[in-house]
């Protein structure tokens, strides 16, 4: 096994000066760049395996469950308060680019205990994935009592980790060992605090004046634009009895989309807690009472009823007087996680 | 006038004039006194005797601050295990022995929890060291986008950084995050110090940290090469134990420290640079603009030039006065005026620099790091986008600005700030201001008195500093408020350019004789006399002024009136005396001050408020080579 190693790796022969069984130098720099391992590790398993780098992952692979889940034990005491809130949109319903018109996305919030981790690659894609296998995972629960509902942390945890880009190698981790890992290699404790999915399939034909779309924003992120900081999902609900034949336009389509941006960035941009405020009163924290700042061509001091409502007429989304035929636009839920909040999702 | 002997004693006059200076010093030290009264008898120059000393009453006698090394702020940066509390507690320790420092334990180090759950993430002045050169005060950086916010805002500043690693980890992935906030805030060179070596026992593999980490630096354009890179154990400092991997290594460290780490330039060995915040225009002096100097010295006759605000020229200072008194030089921190050479009023403007020459540049766009203020730091609730249009103050300017994102970026059209963000943009103003690498400003809303949402620091342009993906600020040069390719040079509007075309061409050089000048009389008149307008302000002297007490009455000139040099013009009554006004030229009055008639004990006060009792259009202007000049009349009037 030894010989047929350094076989395979001739230009590493030269740079060996150590004796079997110690580890090289070389090596243990070659397995740190493969794995980003520590000094300390790398030496280990190169030493238990006989300075054979192919075995050495193996053999590092096996002990970062233990290590891992060690370190992770070590670390379970300190405070993670930083991190990042990472969304992924695999559908984004009726008439969308992604999916095939029905719904499925998720939101998650990763902690770790500094910023300096949060802005790390290694963590950006860890989220990236978790975030991708939570929106895979959920099923349409059609009994709920609304459309976004939370995942259960431990459901998620046990599942295996579906990454955002496939690898060839398909990966048997799941969501929690990929956690272990990056505890050992980043030495943070690194934690899910919350996840939260929305799932529905797409209205039968039947149903073609019903339309569904999510919008998603994060905000303050380094790497993705999908993570950040802050980070909102909304569910908007359209009507009308032209809309099969509205959504068939590219210029309805663009006008959509640029909707759900602005309002999304508006829930993230405003303190927003609710979509109405409570009858008679005027909240600012109630989306609908807020003035439309995010939204580009809004009037001086427009709401984001007053817009939504323009909006639907001006797109010609309300057709005839008859109420029940009249068609709209709304925001039906939405769920806005910042990282560190003490909230409970 | 006068002529009639004073009713006060002299010896007691003279009192009366010699404790003058240091009581009035004092009391003007309100800047927006006028500063070139016409108290310039005292022809020396006087001490610098008032400087603003900080004091701190919980400071025990004992414990003054000296300034006697250089200051210098040095941060430790690293992976929280890696032994930054420990090794920032071994420093402190280990130079605490030779009396450099005041050992700080790791309990005093690590934050209270009340601390840190009141967000005060840094603490820059929790720990200080001397070493033998220097005095060093020690932060800790605990996060990225706490130590910007702080940097921003000017509340923490790391001049130097220390980079923590563990040798048993070796440089861990956030570790390239580490370089990069160092990039970002402009640290040029940094000290490595490899902690827990008493874990390793293979050396091999203290050379494979050293190797990584020097390859690490390199790749975030530091010196990897040369950049110092320490190996000890912080804690076996701290023990006591191990001195040649604990004390030994430590004090290696610092000596790296000292010998590595760059002092950055203390203020007075920058070029001048004043930022005007009044002016004034002293008849028979000329222009003076009065501010306190940020940085550098300026001698009495240097060159200097005038940049803001749609100007841009060179004069000469021909003088410096602070405290009513004439100085040779003015210095970082004093408050004093400049007089201008041949500078209208009009061309000099509060919010405009008085500089050493082709020390700064005009801009009037450049990018800017810029810090958000949360509605709970007092600033803004709601975010703002690209275009956003508020107030820039930089230093006395106050000037509107648009906020851009840099070209490149994605999403422009709809990419929001938010309050708590800190961002880099663009700013183009309205009218140019002088501005380098590094100038702090302010941003507010205009119209709104709630405001003090935002603060700024420019940080360099992408076309300067993006060199490769792993340096966002990767300039050394401390030319920052470049303005970006494209964007051509201010141009100096002609109008504005006749000064500076004048001075350079030699108007206003020695071999044309100047008398804009103040003369005295042995009557005790003083004329501030303008060469331009050939027109002299006649006063009282304010020996006068001392020996009459207050003036009761006055009895002004005749307006237009042709008078002869030593004829009676007008009469003065106070509670002492009484004495007639001679003039002390040949010519036409020009102008009475009424005011005199109303309120006549503004004769006491200096010519800029309305003490003066008229003008006179001199005939001859050679008449005042005859009368005395300072130095005479001071000597008169002791006799």
């Amino acid at each position: 096994m030894f010989r047929s190693t350094r076989a395979a790796l001739p230009a590493l022969r030269s740079y060996s000066t150590a004796a079997p069984g110690k580890p090289s130098l070389t090596l243990v720099a070659e397995l740190r760049k493969l794995t980003e391992v520590s000094i300390v590790k790398a030496r280990e398993a190169l030493s238990a395996t006989n300075n054979d780098v192919k075995a050495a992952l193996e053999w590092l692979q096996k002990d970062l469950e233990v290590s891992g889940a060690k370190k992770a034990a070590k670390l379970d005491g300190r405070t993670a308060g930083e991190g990042l809130v990472g969304v992924s949109v695999l559908s984004a319903g009726t008439g969308a680019e992604t999916g095939r018109g029905g719904i499925r996305a998720a939101m998650i919030e990763l902690n770790c205990e500094t910023d300096f981790v949060a802005r790390n690659e290694l963590f950006g894609k860890l989220v990236a994935d978790i975030a991708h296998t939570a929106a895979f995972i959920s099923d349409a629960q059609a009994n709920a009592d609304g459309f976004l509902n939370p995942v259960p942390v431990d459901l998620l945890n046990d599942a295996p980790l579906l990454s955002q880009t496939p690898s060839s190698s398909p990966s048997t981790a799941t969501v929690a060992s990929a956690i272990r890992d990056h505890i050992a290699k980043l030495g943070e404790k690194i934690s899910l605090k919350r996840a939260t999915a929305i799932a529905h399939d797409p209205f039968p034909s039947t149903q073609s004046s019903l339309g569904l779309r999510i919008a998603s924003y994060t905000h303050g992120g380094v790497n993705l634009p999908s993570q950040g900081r802050i980070g909102a999902l909304a569910l908007l609900a359209l009507k009308s009895r032209n809309l099969s034949t509205l959504l068939t336009t590219d210029a309805f389509r663009q006008d959509l989309d640029k909707l759900q941006r602005s309002l999304a960035r508006q829930i993230v941009g405003f303190e927003t807690h609710s979509i109405h405020s409570l009858e008679g009163a005027k909240d600012e924290t109630a989306l609908y009472d807020q003035p439309f700042i995010m939204m580009a061509g809004s009037l001086p001091d427009e709401s984001v009823r007053a817009l939504l409502d323009r909006w639907a007429i001006e797109k010609q989304l309300v057709v005839g007087t008859d109420a029940d035929e009249a068609g709209g636009v709304q925001v039906v839920e939405f769920t806005k996680w910042t990282v560190g909040e003490n909230s409970k999702p | 006038m006068l002529r009639s002997q004073l009713a006060v004693p002299k010896a007691a006059a003279r009192r009366l004039y010699s404790t003058r200076p240091v009581s009035q010093s004092l009391a003007s030290a309100a800047r927006r006194a006028p500063f070139w009264n016409a108290s310039l008898l005292a022809k020396t120059p006087a001490p610098r005797l008032f400087r603003y000393v900080p004091s701190r009453s919980y400071a025990e006698v004992s414990n003054k601050f000296s300034r006697a090394k250089p200051h210098m702020n040095i941060g430790t940066i690293g992976h929280v295990d890696h032994g930054k509390t420990t090794l920032t507690a071994a420093i402190t320790k280990v130079l605490s022995s030779s009396g450099g420092a005041k050992f700080t334990d790791y309990s005093q180090i690590d934050k209270a929890p009340e601390e840190k759950a009141r967000g005060i993430t840094i603490n820059s002045s929790h720990v200080e060291y001397e070493t033998d050169s220097r005095h060093y005060g020690h932060i800790d950086c605990p996060g990225h986008a706490d130590y910007i916010k702080n940097m921003i805002t000017g509340a923490a500043q790391m001049d130097g950084a220390i980079i923590v690693v563990s040798a048993t980890d070796g440089q861990m992935p956030q570790t390239r995050e580490h370089l990069l906030l160092a990039r970002q805030v402009g640290i040029k060179k940094l000290v490595v110090f490899i902690n827990k070596v008493d874990q390793i026992s293979d050396p091999e593999m203290l050379e494979l940290v050293d190797m990584e980490m020097r390859d690490l630096l390199s790749t975030y354009n530091y010196d990897g090469e040369h950049t110092p890179i320490v190996m000890g154990s912080a804690l076996a400092a701290l023990e006591g134990r191990d001195p040649e991997i604990g004390e030994n290594k430590i004090r290696e460290l610092v000596k790296a420290c000292d010998e590595w780490l760059e002092l950055p330039p203390r203020d007075l060995e920058k070029p001048f640079l004043m930022p005007i915040e009044d002016v004034f225009s002293i008849s028979g002096r000329g222009t003076v603009a009065t501010g306190r100097v940020e940085r550098g010295i300026a001698h009495k006759g240097d060159e200097v030039e005038i940049v803001g605000l749609g100007e841009h020229f060179k004069t000469t200072l021909t003088g410096i006065e602070m405290f009513h008194k004439e100085l040779d030089r003015g210095e970082a921190g004093d408050n004093m005026g400049a007089l201008l050479r041949g500078i209208k009023r009009e061309q000099v403007r509060r919010g405009q620099v008085i500089i050493a020459p082709g020390s700064m540049k005009p801009v009037t766009k450049f990018q800017a790091q810029i810090y958000v203020l949360t509605k709970d730091e007092g600033g803004r609730y709601t975010p703002f986008m690209s275009n956003y249009r508020p107030q820039l103050f930089l230093r006395t300017a106050d000037i509107t600005v648009g906020l851009t994102w840099p070209t490149g970026t994605e999403d422009a059209e709809e990419k929001m700030v938010m309050p708590g963000d800190n961002v880099e943009m663009v700013c183009d103003l309205v009218h140019d201001v002088a501005a380098e690498v590094g100038s702090r400003f302010t941003l507010r809303e205009g119209g709104k008195t709630n405001l003090l949402p935002n603060v700024v620091r420019p940080a360099p342009s992408f076309e300067e500093g993006r060199a490769g993906h792993a340096a966002p600020c990767a300039s050394d040069e401390r030319v920052l408020a470049r303005r970006p390719p494209g964007i051509p040079e201010p141009q100096p509007d002609p109008r504005q350019c006749v000064p500076a075309a004048a001075c350079a061409a030699g108007q206003y050089t020695d071999d044309v004789v100047v008398r804009t000048a103040k003369k005295f009389t042995e009557d005790h008149e003083a004329v501030l006399y303008d060469d331009e307008t050939k027109i002299g302000t006649i006063t009282i002297t304010d020996y006068a002024q001392k020996s009459l007490g207050d003036v009761v009455f006055v009895e002004l000139p005749t307006e237009d009136a042709d008078v002869e040099k030593g004829a009676v013009i007008g009469a003065v009554e106070s509670v002492k005396a009484a004495s007639d006004i001679f003039s002390p030229l040949t010519g036409k009055v020009v102008e009475i001050n009424g005011t005199l008639d109303g309120s006549p004990s503004l004769l006491n006060k200096s010519p800029e408020d309305k003490g003066w009792l008229c003008k006179i259009q001199a005939s001859d202007p050679a008449e005042l080579d005859e009368l005395m000049n300072e130095e005479e009349y001071k000597k008169h009037c002791e006799e």
